[in-house]
Protein backbone atom coordinates (compact mmCIF):
# COMPACT_ATOMS: atom_id res chain seq x y z
CA UNK A 1 0.00 0.00 0.00
CA UNK A 2 1.28 3.19 -0.87
CA UNK A 3 1.67 6.23 1.34
CA UNK A 4 -0.86 8.23 -0.10
CA UNK A 5 -3.04 5.33 0.50
CA UNK A 6 -2.24 5.10 3.96
CA UNK A 7 -3.26 8.50 4.54
CA UNK A 8 -6.44 8.54 2.83
CA UNK A 9 -7.56 5.72 4.62
CA UNK A 10 -6.20 6.90 7.87
CA UNK A 11 -7.79 10.06 7.77
CA UNK A 12 -11.39 8.73 6.35
CA UNK A 13 -11.07 6.17 9.62
CA UNK A 14 -11.09 9.14 11.71
CA UNK A 15 -13.87 11.00 10.23
CA UNK A 16 -16.15 7.75 10.91
CA UNK A 17 -14.67 7.24 14.51
CA UNK A 18 -15.18 10.92 15.40
CA UNK A 19 -18.97 10.39 13.52
CA UNK A 20 -19.67 7.09 15.57
CA UNK A 21 -18.63 8.55 18.75
CA UNK A 22 -20.43 11.88 18.15
CA UNK A 23 -23.59 9.93 17.29
CA UNK A 24 -23.51 7.97 20.77
CA UNK A 25 -22.88 10.78 22.64
CA UNK A 26 -26.02 12.90 21.38
CA UNK A 27 -28.48 10.09 20.87
CA UNK A 28 -27.43 8.35 24.04
CA UNK A 29 -27.68 11.94 26.18
CA UNK A 30 -29.51 14.94 25.69
CA UNK A 31 -33.26 14.68 25.45
CA UNK A 32 -34.99 16.83 22.56
CA UNK A 33 -36.83 19.37 24.82
CA UNK A 34 -33.35 20.41 26.09
CA UNK A 35 -31.44 22.95 23.24
CA UNK A 36 -28.81 24.38 24.61
CA UNK A 37 -26.33 23.22 27.60
CA UNK A 38 -23.87 25.39 29.13
CA UNK A 39 -21.78 24.28 32.01
CA UNK A 40 -19.83 26.56 34.79
CA UNK A 41 -16.48 24.57 36.60
CA UNK A 42 -17.68 21.25 34.57
CA UNK A 43 -16.19 18.38 37.11
CA UNK A 44 -14.22 15.54 35.27
CA UNK A 45 -17.67 13.48 34.97
CA UNK A 46 -19.30 16.58 33.56
CA UNK A 47 -20.89 13.69 31.02
CA UNK A 48 -21.82 11.23 33.04
CA UNK A 49 -24.04 13.41 35.65
CA UNK A 50 -25.35 15.65 32.69
CA UNK A 51 -26.92 12.49 31.79
CA UNK A 52 -28.12 11.15 35.23
CA UNK A 53 -29.59 14.93 35.48
CA UNK A 54 -32.21 14.44 31.96
CA UNK A 55 -34.00 12.15 33.93
CA UNK A 56 -34.44 13.92 37.15
CA UNK A 57 -35.13 17.29 35.62
CA UNK A 58 -38.40 18.06 32.88
CA UNK A 59 -39.85 20.66 31.99
CA UNK A 60 -43.68 21.65 32.37
CA UNK A 61 -46.02 21.68 29.05
CA UNK A 62 -43.00 23.90 27.27
CA UNK A 63 -39.25 23.11 26.72
CA UNK A 64 -36.14 24.30 28.25
CA UNK A 65 -34.00 26.59 25.46
CA UNK A 66 -31.06 26.67 28.00
CA UNK A 67 -29.98 24.92 30.93
CA UNK A 68 -27.23 26.20 32.86
CA UNK A 69 -25.36 23.78 35.24
CA UNK A 70 -23.00 25.23 37.33
CA UNK A 71 -20.58 23.14 39.80
CA UNK A 72 -19.04 23.36 43.01
CA UNK A 73 -16.98 20.73 44.67
CA UNK A 74 -17.82 19.88 48.58
CA UNK A 75 -15.25 17.83 49.78
CA UNK A 76 -15.89 14.52 47.38
CA UNK A 77 -19.05 15.71 46.60
CA UNK A 78 -20.42 18.24 43.89
CA UNK A 79 -23.29 21.22 44.24
CA UNK A 80 -24.53 21.54 41.23
CA UNK A 81 -27.28 24.50 40.74
CA UNK A 82 -29.36 24.07 37.93
CA UNK A 83 -31.25 26.77 35.72
CA UNK A 84 -33.48 26.23 33.23
CA UNK A 85 -34.51 28.44 31.78
CA UNK A 86 -38.01 28.58 29.16
CA UNK A 87 -39.16 30.68 25.92
CA UNK A 88 -42.82 30.76 27.58
CA UNK A 89 -42.02 31.85 31.08
CA UNK A 90 -40.51 35.11 32.87
CA UNK A 91 -39.28 32.89 35.17
CA UNK A 92 -36.71 29.79 35.36
CA UNK A 93 -37.07 26.81 36.94
CA UNK A 94 -34.26 26.22 39.18
CA UNK A 95 -32.94 22.42 40.77
CA UNK A 96 -30.33 22.17 43.46
CA UNK A 97 -28.07 18.84 43.35
CA UNK A 98 -25.72 17.16 44.98
CA UNK A 99 -23.57 14.16 43.38
CA UNK A 100 -21.52 12.06 44.99
CA UNK A 101 -20.26 8.04 44.14
CA UNK A 102 -22.07 8.32 41.55
CA UNK A 103 -25.05 8.92 43.22
CA UNK A 104 -27.22 12.48 41.96
CA UNK A 105 -29.52 13.56 44.53
CA UNK A 106 -32.22 16.58 43.97
CA UNK A 107 -32.03 18.63 47.34
CA UNK A 108 -34.25 21.49 46.75
CA UNK A 109 -36.03 23.09 43.75
CA UNK A 110 -38.49 26.38 42.82
CA UNK A 111 -39.55 25.74 39.71
CA UNK A 112 -41.27 28.56 38.28
CA UNK A 113 -40.68 27.74 34.32
CA UNK A 114 -44.70 27.33 33.99
CA UNK A 115 -46.53 28.54 30.66
CA UNK A 116 -48.33 31.45 30.94
CA UNK A 117 -51.90 29.55 30.18
CA UNK A 118 -50.96 27.19 33.12
CA UNK A 119 -50.45 29.69 35.46
CA UNK A 120 -53.52 31.91 34.56
CA UNK A 121 -55.17 28.37 35.07
CA UNK A 122 -53.95 28.08 38.00
CA UNK A 123 -54.88 31.48 39.44
CA UNK A 124 -58.31 31.01 38.14
CA UNK A 125 -58.81 27.68 39.74
CA UNK A 126 -57.68 28.94 43.10
CA UNK A 127 -59.68 31.96 42.57
CA UNK A 128 -62.56 29.95 42.24
CA UNK A 129 -62.05 28.49 46.36
CA UNK A 130 -64.12 30.66 48.37
CA UNK A 131 -61.60 30.77 51.20
CA UNK A 132 -58.81 31.94 49.25
CA UNK A 133 -60.42 34.61 47.22
CA UNK A 134 -61.71 36.32 50.40
CA UNK A 135 -58.40 35.81 51.88
CA UNK A 136 -56.77 37.70 49.04
CA UNK A 137 -58.70 39.97 47.60
CA UNK A 138 -57.00 42.27 44.75
CA UNK A 139 -53.64 41.47 46.31
CA UNK A 140 -51.87 41.14 43.13
CA UNK A 141 -50.02 38.36 40.97
CA UNK A 142 -49.24 35.32 42.86
CA UNK A 143 -46.56 33.23 42.47
CA UNK A 144 -47.35 30.13 40.94
CA UNK A 145 -45.06 26.96 41.35
CA UNK A 146 -44.56 23.44 40.30
CA UNK A 147 -44.99 20.77 42.98
CA UNK A 148 -43.24 17.69 42.22
CA UNK A 149 -44.63 14.10 42.93
CA UNK A 150 -42.12 13.68 45.54
CA UNK A 151 -43.47 16.00 47.78
CA UNK A 152 -46.77 16.07 46.29
CA UNK A 153 -47.69 12.70 47.74
CA UNK A 154 -47.28 14.02 51.69
CA UNK A 155 -50.37 16.53 50.26
CA UNK A 156 -52.28 14.88 48.61
CA UNK A 157 -51.38 11.84 45.71
CA UNK A 158 -47.58 11.52 43.81
CA UNK A 159 -48.41 13.43 40.81
CA UNK A 160 -47.17 17.40 39.99
CA UNK A 161 -49.13 19.84 41.52
CA UNK A 162 -48.79 23.84 40.95
CA UNK A 163 -48.68 26.05 43.97
CA UNK A 164 -50.24 29.39 44.17
CA UNK A 165 -48.92 31.63 46.75
CA UNK A 166 -49.78 34.74 47.70
CA UNK A 167 -48.51 36.63 51.27
CA UNK A 168 -49.94 34.88 54.06
CA UNK A 169 -52.46 32.11 51.98
CA UNK A 170 -51.56 29.33 49.53
CA UNK A 171 -53.78 27.19 47.48
CA UNK A 172 -52.34 23.23 46.12
CA UNK A 173 -53.91 22.97 42.47
CA UNK A 174 -54.22 19.70 40.64
CA UNK A 175 -54.29 20.42 37.39
CA UNK A 176 -55.41 17.46 35.90
CA UNK A 177 -58.74 17.59 37.81
CA UNK A 178 -58.82 21.29 37.95
CA UNK A 179 -59.16 21.73 42.20
CA UNK A 180 -57.52 23.20 44.76
CA UNK A 181 -56.71 19.94 47.20
CA UNK A 182 -55.12 21.74 49.83
CA UNK A 183 -55.02 25.70 51.75
CA UNK A 184 -52.56 27.05 53.59
CA UNK A 185 -52.57 29.91 55.66
CA UNK A 186 -49.75 31.61 57.52
CA UNK A 187 -49.71 30.18 61.12
CA UNK A 188 -52.68 27.82 60.33
CA UNK A 189 -51.51 25.41 59.00
CA UNK A 190 -52.60 22.93 55.81
CA UNK A 191 -56.71 22.13 55.51
CA UNK B 1 -6.72 0.25 -9.30
CA UNK B 2 -6.55 2.43 -6.29
CA UNK B 3 -10.06 3.90 -6.21
CA UNK B 4 -11.20 0.44 -6.08
CA UNK B 5 -8.93 -0.58 -3.00
CA UNK B 6 -10.06 2.40 -1.66
CA UNK B 7 -13.52 1.47 -2.13
CA UNK B 8 -13.69 -2.02 -0.82
CA UNK B 9 -11.86 -0.95 2.52
CA UNK B 10 -14.34 1.96 3.28
CA UNK B 11 -16.94 -0.23 2.36
CA UNK B 12 -15.44 -2.86 4.48
CA UNK B 13 -14.96 -0.97 8.15
CA UNK B 14 -18.47 0.85 6.83
CA UNK B 15 -19.73 -2.72 7.90
CA UNK B 16 -18.54 -3.03 10.62
CA UNK B 17 -19.21 0.43 12.21
CA UNK B 18 -23.34 -0.13 11.70
CA UNK B 19 -22.56 -3.72 13.46
CA UNK B 20 -20.96 -1.35 15.59
CA UNK B 21 -23.70 0.79 16.51
CA UNK B 22 -26.46 -1.30 16.31
CA UNK B 23 -24.48 -3.59 18.78
CA UNK B 24 -24.51 -0.41 21.62
CA UNK B 25 -28.16 -0.30 21.61
CA UNK B 26 -29.31 -3.66 22.54
CA UNK B 27 -26.56 -5.09 25.11
CA UNK B 28 -29.71 -6.91 27.14
CA UNK B 29 -30.68 -10.40 25.27
CA UNK B 30 -33.62 -12.29 26.57
CA UNK B 31 -33.41 -15.95 26.16
CA UNK B 32 -35.70 -18.16 24.13
CA UNK B 33 -38.04 -19.81 26.55
CA UNK B 34 -36.93 -17.91 29.39
CA UNK B 35 -40.02 -16.83 31.75
CA UNK B 36 -40.73 -13.58 32.11
CA UNK B 37 -42.26 -13.18 35.74
CA UNK B 38 -43.59 -10.29 37.29
CA UNK B 39 -43.45 -10.79 41.07
CA UNK B 40 -47.43 -11.39 42.20
CA UNK B 41 -49.10 -8.29 43.22
CA UNK B 42 -50.68 -7.29 47.07
CA UNK B 43 -48.87 -10.07 49.11
CA UNK B 44 -45.92 -7.93 47.58
CA UNK B 45 -46.73 -4.82 49.36
CA UNK B 46 -44.18 -4.94 52.27
CA UNK B 47 -41.60 -6.72 50.84
CA UNK B 48 -41.58 -5.32 47.08
CA UNK B 49 -38.52 -5.65 44.89
CA UNK B 50 -36.28 -2.79 45.07
CA UNK B 51 -35.92 -1.36 41.63
CA UNK B 52 -35.07 2.15 40.59
CA UNK B 53 -36.84 3.81 38.08
CA UNK B 54 -35.44 7.04 36.45
CA UNK B 55 -37.41 9.41 35.81
CA UNK B 56 -40.66 8.03 37.95
CA UNK B 57 -42.80 11.27 36.23
CA UNK B 58 -42.28 12.80 32.73
CA UNK B 59 -44.62 15.22 30.57
CA UNK B 60 -44.34 15.35 26.75
CA UNK B 61 -45.59 18.16 24.77
CA UNK B 62 -46.47 17.62 21.65
CA UNK B 63 -48.91 18.61 18.72
CA UNK B 64 -51.12 16.60 16.61
CA UNK B 65 -49.28 14.03 14.34
CA UNK B 66 -45.77 14.62 15.74
CA UNK B 67 -43.40 11.93 18.11
CA UNK B 68 -40.80 11.71 20.75
CA UNK B 69 -38.26 9.78 22.26
CA UNK B 70 -37.93 9.46 25.98
CA UNK B 71 -35.39 7.08 27.62
CA UNK B 72 -36.38 5.43 30.89
CA UNK B 73 -33.60 3.97 32.94
CA UNK B 74 -34.40 0.44 35.37
CA UNK B 75 -31.82 -0.24 37.64
CA UNK B 76 -32.31 -3.46 39.41
CA UNK B 77 -31.07 -2.93 43.09
CA UNK B 78 -31.83 -6.88 44.34
CA UNK B 79 -29.00 -9.10 44.53
CA UNK B 80 -30.64 -11.41 41.82
CA UNK B 81 -32.11 -11.38 38.43
CA UNK B 82 -35.16 -9.49 37.90
CA UNK B 83 -37.61 -9.68 34.95
CA UNK B 84 -39.78 -6.84 33.85
CA UNK B 85 -42.18 -6.22 31.01
CA UNK B 86 -43.50 -2.61 30.28
CA UNK B 87 -47.24 -2.56 30.58
CA UNK B 88 -48.93 0.47 29.52
CA UNK B 89 -51.59 1.82 31.35
CA UNK B 90 -54.33 4.51 30.04
CA UNK B 91 -55.36 6.60 33.16
CA UNK B 92 -59.01 7.03 33.18
CA UNK B 93 -58.84 10.50 34.94
CA UNK B 94 -57.42 13.99 33.12
CA UNK B 95 -58.57 15.94 30.80
CA UNK B 96 -58.51 13.30 27.27
CA UNK B 97 -58.31 9.74 27.29
CA UNK B 98 -55.16 8.47 25.18
CA UNK B 99 -54.76 5.43 23.03
CA UNK B 100 -52.54 2.69 24.45
CA UNK B 101 -51.44 2.23 20.75
CA UNK B 102 -49.62 6.05 21.18
CA UNK B 103 -46.92 4.74 23.07
CA UNK B 104 -44.15 2.08 22.07
CA UNK B 105 -41.90 0.59 24.71
CA UNK B 106 -38.41 -1.01 23.72
CA UNK B 107 -37.30 -3.56 24.10
CA UNK B 108 -40.61 -5.28 24.94
CA UNK B 109 -39.01 -7.18 28.29
CA UNK B 110 -35.55 -7.71 29.33
CA UNK B 111 -34.17 -9.47 32.78
CA UNK B 112 -32.15 -7.49 34.34
CA UNK B 113 -28.90 -8.93 36.16
CA UNK B 114 -28.38 -8.27 40.04
CA UNK B 115 -26.88 -4.68 40.27
CA UNK B 116 -27.43 -3.91 36.65
CA UNK B 117 -29.79 -1.81 34.92
CA UNK B 118 -32.00 -1.40 31.95
CA UNK B 119 -32.83 1.54 28.94
CA UNK B 120 -36.17 1.39 27.77
CA UNK B 121 -36.60 3.61 24.85
CA UNK B 122 -40.95 4.74 25.05
CA UNK B 123 -41.44 6.46 21.68
CA UNK B 124 -45.11 8.41 22.17
CA UNK B 125 -46.76 8.93 18.80
CA UNK B 126 -49.86 11.23 18.61
CA UNK B 127 -52.65 10.79 15.84
CA UNK B 128 -52.93 13.64 13.44
CA UNK B 129 -56.53 14.06 14.47
CA UNK B 130 -56.21 14.46 18.58
CA UNK B 131 -58.05 16.96 20.18
CA UNK B 132 -55.25 19.33 22.12
CA UNK B 133 -55.56 18.46 25.92
CA UNK B 134 -54.00 16.52 28.64
CA UNK B 135 -53.51 12.41 28.05
CA UNK B 136 -52.42 10.83 31.21
CA UNK B 137 -50.20 7.67 30.99
CA UNK B 138 -48.58 4.86 33.63
CA UNK B 139 -46.00 2.69 32.36
CA UNK B 140 -45.47 0.23 34.70
CA UNK B 141 -42.76 -2.69 34.40
CA UNK B 142 -43.88 -4.89 37.12
CA UNK B 143 -47.60 -5.63 38.45
CA UNK B 144 -46.24 -4.87 41.90
CA UNK B 145 -48.82 -2.51 43.71
CA UNK B 146 -48.75 -0.15 46.71
CA UNK B 147 -51.21 -0.75 49.78
CA UNK B 148 -53.71 2.26 50.15
CA UNK B 149 -55.19 2.82 53.17
CA UNK B 150 -57.79 4.18 51.24
CA UNK B 151 -59.78 3.28 48.25
CA UNK B 152 -57.74 4.38 44.93
CA UNK B 153 -60.06 4.47 41.99
CA UNK B 154 -56.54 2.97 39.78
CA UNK B 155 -54.10 0.39 41.42
CA UNK B 156 -50.83 2.64 42.09
CA UNK B 157 -47.61 0.55 40.24
CA UNK B 158 -44.55 0.85 42.82
CA UNK B 159 -42.69 0.51 39.58
CA UNK B 160 -43.89 3.09 37.09
CA UNK B 161 -43.66 5.87 34.74
CA UNK B 162 -46.42 8.32 35.34
CA UNK B 163 -46.51 9.84 31.74
CA UNK B 164 -48.59 13.24 30.58
CA UNK B 165 -48.96 13.56 26.83
CA UNK B 166 -50.08 17.30 26.34
CA UNK B 167 -51.24 17.74 22.55
CA UNK B 168 -51.21 21.38 21.94
CA UNK B 169 -51.88 23.88 18.70
CA UNK B 170 -50.35 27.32 19.19
CA UNK B 171 -53.45 29.84 19.96
CA UNK B 172 -53.85 32.27 17.86
CA UNK B 173 -55.75 34.39 20.55
CA UNK B 174 -52.98 35.95 23.12
CA UNK B 175 -55.87 36.91 26.21
CA UNK B 176 -53.73 39.70 27.52
CA UNK B 177 -56.38 40.41 30.35
CA UNK B 178 -56.00 36.67 32.26
CA UNK B 179 -57.92 37.83 35.07
CA UNK B 180 -59.91 40.99 36.76
CA UNK B 181 -60.02 41.31 40.71
CA UNK B 182 -61.30 44.45 42.55
CA UNK B 183 -62.71 46.02 45.84
CA UNK B 184 -65.80 46.90 44.48
CA UNK B 185 -68.04 49.79 46.82
CA UNK B 186 -71.67 48.83 46.97
CA UNK B 187 -73.86 50.92 45.09
CA UNK B 188 -70.82 51.93 42.07
CA UNK B 189 -70.09 51.04 38.84
CA UNK B 190 -66.99 49.67 37.07
CA UNK B 191 -65.58 49.40 33.74
CA UNK B 192 -63.15 47.18 33.14
CA UNK B 193 -61.16 46.09 29.64
CA UNK B 194 -59.95 42.88 28.48
CA UNK B 195 -57.08 42.98 26.17
CA UNK B 196 -57.02 40.67 23.41
CA UNK B 197 -54.59 39.80 20.39
CA UNK B 198 -54.98 37.48 17.46
CA UNK B 199 -51.61 36.14 16.24
CA UNK B 200 -53.63 34.04 13.26
CA UNK B 201 -53.45 35.32 9.54
CA UNK B 202 -57.20 35.31 9.55
CA UNK B 203 -59.93 36.97 11.97
CA UNK B 204 -61.38 34.68 14.75
CA UNK B 205 -64.72 35.21 15.59
CA UNK B 206 -65.32 35.91 20.04
CA UNK B 207 -68.79 35.40 21.86
CA UNK B 208 -68.18 36.49 25.03
CA UNK B 209 -70.67 35.32 27.94
CA UNK B 210 -70.51 35.18 31.34
CA UNK B 211 -70.16 31.80 33.00
CA UNK B 212 -72.88 30.77 34.46
CA UNK B 213 -71.26 27.52 36.49
CA UNK B 214 -72.49 27.24 40.07
CA UNK B 215 -70.11 27.66 42.89
CA UNK B 216 -70.29 25.09 45.58
CA UNK B 217 -68.91 26.05 48.99
CA UNK B 218 -68.49 23.93 51.88
CA UNK B 219 -71.82 23.17 52.45
CA UNK B 220 -73.05 23.15 48.85
CA UNK B 221 -74.47 25.39 46.47
CA UNK B 222 -73.94 28.82 47.21
CA UNK B 223 -75.61 32.02 45.75
CA UNK B 224 -73.87 34.68 44.19
CA UNK B 225 -73.38 38.05 45.17
CA UNK B 226 -73.57 39.51 41.88
CA UNK B 227 -76.30 38.23 39.32
CA UNK B 228 -76.31 38.29 35.44
CA UNK B 229 -77.85 41.54 34.99
CA UNK B 230 -74.82 43.41 36.97
CA UNK B 231 -72.73 42.59 34.31
CA UNK B 232 -72.72 44.37 30.47
CA UNK B 233 -70.43 42.72 28.43
CA UNK B 234 -69.57 44.57 24.59
CA UNK B 235 -67.05 43.21 22.30
CA UNK B 236 -66.34 43.16 18.53
CA UNK B 237 -67.95 39.66 16.55
CA UNK B 238 -64.38 39.11 15.51
CA UNK B 239 -60.49 39.59 15.84
CA UNK B 240 -58.95 40.81 12.62
CA UNK B 241 -55.80 39.07 11.84
CA UNK B 242 -53.09 40.59 13.79
CA UNK B 243 -54.87 43.31 15.49
CA UNK B 244 -55.32 44.20 19.16
CA UNK B 245 -59.39 44.30 20.31
CA UNK B 246 -60.60 45.11 23.41
CA UNK B 247 -63.80 43.42 25.24
CA UNK B 248 -65.46 45.87 27.41
CA UNK B 249 -66.85 44.72 31.08
CA UNK B 250 -68.90 47.54 33.14
CA UNK B 251 -70.29 45.93 36.55
CA UNK B 252 -72.94 47.57 38.39
CA UNK B 253 -73.06 46.75 41.91
CA UNK B 254 -76.58 46.69 43.63
CA UNK B 255 -76.72 49.47 46.93
CA UNK B 256 -77.58 46.06 49.10
CA UNK B 257 -74.60 43.87 48.03
CA UNK B 258 -71.70 42.88 49.88
CA UNK B 259 -69.32 39.42 50.03
CA UNK B 260 -67.45 37.83 47.85
CA UNK B 261 -67.72 37.21 43.71
CA UNK B 262 -66.15 34.28 41.72
CA UNK B 263 -67.14 33.87 38.54
CA UNK B 264 -65.48 34.07 34.65
CA UNK B 265 -66.55 35.48 31.47
CA UNK B 266 -66.02 32.38 28.83
CA UNK B 267 -64.70 34.52 25.75
CA UNK B 268 -66.16 32.40 23.45
CA UNK B 269 -62.98 32.05 20.84
CA UNK B 270 -63.80 30.22 17.88
CA UNK B 271 -60.48 28.63 17.66
CA UNK B 272 -60.41 24.62 18.24
CA UNK B 273 -56.97 24.72 19.42
CA UNK B 274 -58.59 27.43 22.99
CA UNK B 275 -59.29 24.37 25.32
CA UNK B 276 -62.11 25.75 27.06
CA UNK B 277 -61.13 26.68 30.23
CA UNK B 278 -57.94 28.59 28.42
CA UNK B 279 -61.07 31.14 26.70
CA UNK B 280 -62.14 32.22 30.08
CA UNK B 281 -61.39 35.80 32.24
CA UNK B 282 -61.64 35.06 36.08
CA UNK B 283 -63.19 37.51 38.25
CA UNK B 284 -62.70 38.12 41.74
CA UNK B 285 -64.70 40.94 43.40
CA UNK B 286 -64.27 41.82 47.22
CA UNK B 287 -68.39 44.30 47.60
CA UNK B 288 -67.66 46.68 50.76
CA UNK B 289 -70.40 49.20 51.86
CA UNK B 290 -69.94 52.42 53.42
CA UNK B 291 -70.58 51.94 57.06
CA UNK B 292 -73.91 54.27 57.99
CA UNK B 293 -72.93 54.84 60.68
CA UNK B 294 -69.82 55.91 62.47
CA UNK B 295 -67.72 54.30 64.91
CA UNK B 296 -67.69 55.91 67.94
CA UNK B 297 -65.47 55.14 71.14
CA UNK B 298 -66.14 56.75 74.29
CA UNK B 299 -62.79 56.97 77.08
CA UNK B 300 -61.88 59.28 79.66
CA UNK B 301 -58.76 60.99 81.12
CA UNK B 302 -58.20 61.47 84.71
CA UNK B 303 -55.88 64.99 83.82
CA UNK B 304 -55.40 66.73 81.34
CA UNK B 305 -52.81 65.91 78.78
CA UNK B 306 -51.71 66.10 75.03
CA UNK B 307 -53.59 63.31 72.90
CA UNK B 308 -52.60 61.23 70.13
CA UNK B 309 -55.02 59.47 68.03
CA UNK B 310 -53.70 56.40 66.06
CA UNK B 311 -56.24 55.17 63.28
CA UNK B 312 -54.81 52.32 60.97
CA UNK B 313 -56.43 50.42 58.03
CA UNK B 314 -55.23 46.54 57.85
CA UNK B 315 -55.86 46.23 53.94
CA UNK B 316 -53.05 44.57 52.73
CA UNK B 317 -54.09 44.33 48.59
CA UNK B 318 -52.59 45.97 46.17
CA UNK B 319 -53.21 49.58 45.05
CA UNK B 320 -53.67 48.35 41.28
CA UNK B 321 -56.28 45.83 40.63
CA UNK B 322 -55.98 44.06 37.95
CA UNK B 323 -57.50 44.20 34.11
CA UNK B 324 -58.94 47.93 35.63
CA UNK B 325 -58.72 51.30 35.24
CA UNK B 326 -57.12 53.62 38.08
CA UNK B 327 -56.03 53.42 41.63
CA UNK B 328 -57.73 51.49 43.72
CA UNK B 329 -59.21 53.83 46.60
CA UNK B 330 -57.04 54.75 49.05
CA UNK B 331 -58.43 54.34 52.46
CA UNK B 332 -59.23 56.96 54.70
CA UNK B 333 -61.14 58.14 57.56
CA UNK B 334 -63.04 61.52 59.43
CA UNK B 335 -62.25 61.67 62.46
CA UNK B 336 -63.31 64.01 65.08
CA UNK B 337 -63.34 64.49 68.98
CA UNK B 338 -65.92 65.37 71.29
CA UNK B 339 -65.67 66.23 75.08
CA UNK B 340 -67.61 67.83 77.88
CA UNK B 341 -66.09 71.49 75.72
CA UNK B 342 -68.04 70.70 72.28
CA UNK B 343 -65.23 69.35 69.47
CA UNK B 344 -61.86 69.74 69.75
CA UNK B 345 -59.51 70.40 67.01
CA UNK B 346 -57.34 68.27 65.64
CA UNK B 347 -54.00 67.79 63.81
CA UNK B 348 -52.57 65.43 61.63
CA UNK B 349 -49.43 64.88 63.15
CA UNK B 350 -48.23 61.84 60.76
CA UNK B 351 -49.53 59.74 57.62
CA UNK B 352 -47.37 56.27 58.05
CA UNK B 353 -47.50 53.74 54.91
CA UNK B 354 -46.23 50.37 55.95
CA UNK B 355 -45.54 47.95 53.71
CA UNK B 356 -44.38 44.16 54.18
CA UNK B 357 -40.87 42.50 52.90
CA UNK B 358 -40.80 38.73 53.17
CA UNK B 359 -37.47 37.55 54.27
CA UNK B 360 -38.39 34.03 54.14
CA UNK B 361 -40.89 33.91 56.71
CA UNK B 362 -43.75 31.04 56.61
CA UNK B 363 -43.89 29.61 53.08
CA UNK B 364 -46.32 26.98 52.50
CA UNK B 365 -45.27 23.34 53.23
CA UNK B 366 -45.86 21.77 50.11
CA UNK B 367 -42.66 24.60 49.20
CA UNK B 368 -40.51 23.50 51.78
CA UNK B 369 -38.53 22.24 49.17
CA UNK B 370 -37.64 25.89 47.58
CA UNK B 371 -36.36 27.07 51.04
CA UNK B 372 -32.82 26.80 50.04
CA UNK B 373 -33.11 28.02 46.77
CA UNK B 374 -35.12 31.38 48.41
CA UNK B 375 -32.74 31.95 51.14
CA UNK B 376 -29.93 32.06 48.59
CA UNK B 377 -31.34 34.12 46.16
CA UNK B 378 -29.59 37.81 45.59
CA UNK B 379 -31.16 41.36 47.14
CA UNK B 380 -30.86 44.23 45.51
CA UNK B 381 -31.27 47.17 47.70
CA UNK B 382 -32.44 50.56 46.50
CA UNK B 383 -32.52 53.76 48.32
CA UNK B 384 -34.85 56.60 48.10
CA UNK B 385 -36.16 59.30 49.65
CA UNK B 386 -39.99 59.48 50.53
CA UNK B 387 -41.75 62.43 51.35
CA UNK B 388 -44.85 62.49 53.98
CA UNK B 389 -48.26 64.48 54.27
CA UNK B 390 -46.88 66.63 56.56
CA UNK B 391 -44.14 67.89 54.86
CA UNK B 392 -41.05 65.63 56.45
CA UNK B 393 -38.70 63.73 54.41
CA UNK B 394 -36.65 60.62 55.57
CA UNK B 395 -34.71 57.91 53.66
CA UNK B 396 -35.93 54.75 52.91
CA UNK B 397 -34.99 51.26 51.29
CA UNK B 398 -36.27 48.75 49.63
CA UNK B 399 -35.45 45.74 49.02
CA UNK B 400 -36.20 43.44 46.16
CA UNK B 401 -35.41 39.82 44.76
CA UNK B 402 -33.30 39.58 41.87
CA UNK B 403 -35.56 36.90 39.61
CA UNK B 404 -32.33 36.72 37.60
CA UNK B 405 -30.63 34.41 39.85
CA UNK B 406 -27.51 33.59 38.12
Amino acid sequence: MRKHEKLIIGFFILILAAGIGMNQINAGTRPSWVHEVHWSNMPADGAKIEEMLWTEISPYGTEYETVNISASSKGSAESLRVIAISKESAYPDIYDFVYEKDTLLLTGYLLEAVPSSSRNDAIRIALENRDVAASIAAAGAPSVKRILPKTSVNYYAPKTLLSVTWKGISALIDPDERKVVQVWRESGGAK
Amino acid sequence: MIINRIAIILAAMLAMSIFAATGVGSSIVVQEGQAISPVPGMEQAENFTKLDISPRYSNLRLKAGENKEMTVTVKNKEKKTVGVRPNILVMPYGEQIADREWIEVKPENAEIPAGGSQKFTIKATVPKDASPGSYPLQIAFTDEIAPTPYPSPMPIYIHSLQLSIDVWTQPMITIMTPYIGDQLEAGNTYDYEIKLKNMGDKAIGIDPKLGSDMYYGPYGPMGMVLTDDAFTISAPQSIPAGATEIVKVQVRVPADARGYYNGYIDLGIDDPSVREYEGRVGLNFNIWKQPAEAYVKSFSLKESAPLTIDVSSNYYGSPYPTGQRNKAKDPSFEISLEGPGGKADLTLVKKVLKGNINMGGEIPPWEIDSTGIQESSTWKRIRSTARWANGSSRSCQEIHRDSNIP
